[in-house]
């Protein structure tokens, strides 16, 4: 079963932002890549959060 | 527009630099901006920062502000030198030479720990890199004498720098 984010909201990565890296604060839960995430389909949800929560990120975006 | 002060701080602090990562424009695709410090760097995929180790207490970031016809102007200058001549050193003076046309960014870490960036801003995005002002390479004459590369970039805008919080981009 995917990983969910702790809030329930579900995410996606924008258009024109996929197959970039993005190199954030290191997230205070263990990922093998650390601070890197690299925006394709095998990131979960819980990354997903991250980057759009706590980093901001404006690549990811609240699918409603 | 109001006026906000200043608080002083009583906290020890120390001048110079500790680490300048630089990247190509090309290899770079935005900063993320959250209250006015950049949190994260978007990399185009596989792309990242490289390191450059300078000779200790050789390398500073200045940013001077002019305002002439009431129009604002900011130059940030970086300076660091590379030791002793030789082909790895004429590799580094080739390579960044070259990045030059584009242009590059740096993230710069003073001995502070707060990392600094330069030739980006949020009015001209990437289209007010760091470019190379002049790399000047040369052996000395005496015994005594650095032989060295001393190399100054500079990009000219319109805002001062800001601070990076993200993991800077490197393997």
């Amino acid at each position: 079963m995917a990983k969910q984010a702790k809030t329930g909201n579900s995410y996606r990565i924008k258009p024109g932002y996929e197959g970039k890296d993005v190199w954030t604060p290191l997230p205070d839960y263990p990922r093998p890549d650390g601070a890197k995430f690299s925006l394709t389909s095998d990131l979960d949800q819980v990354d997903l959060a991250f980057l759009a929560e706590v980093v901001m990120y404006e690549g990811v975006e609240q699918v409603s | 527009m109001s006026l906000a002060g200043f608080a002083r701080t009583c906290g020890l602090q120390s001048g110079g630099v500790k680490r300048v990562y630089l990247v190509a424009v090309p290899d770079i695709a935005s900063l993320t901006l959250v209250s006015q410090t950049y949190t994260a760097a978007t990399m185009e995929a596989g792309k990242v920062f490289k390191m450059y180790e300078f000779e200790p207490d050789t390398c500073e970031w200045k940013e001077e502000v002019k305002i002439t016809n009431n129009c604002i102007e900011i130059t940030k200058t970086l300076d660091f030198v590379l030791a002793k001549m030789s082909t790895a050193g004429r590799a580094v003076v080739s390579e960044i030479a070259l990045a030059s046309a584009c242009g590059m960014i740096a993230i710069v870490e003073d001995n502070n720990g707060t990392k600094w960036v330069l030739g980006y801003t949020e009015n001209f995005l990437k289209l007010r890199p760091l470019q190379v002002e002049s790399i000047a390479g040369g052996t000395g004459k005496k015994l005594t004498d650095a032989s060295q590369y001393v190399f100054t970039l500079k990009s000219t805008d319109n805002e001062p720098c800001r601070d990076f919080s993200g993991t800077v981009p490197i393997i």
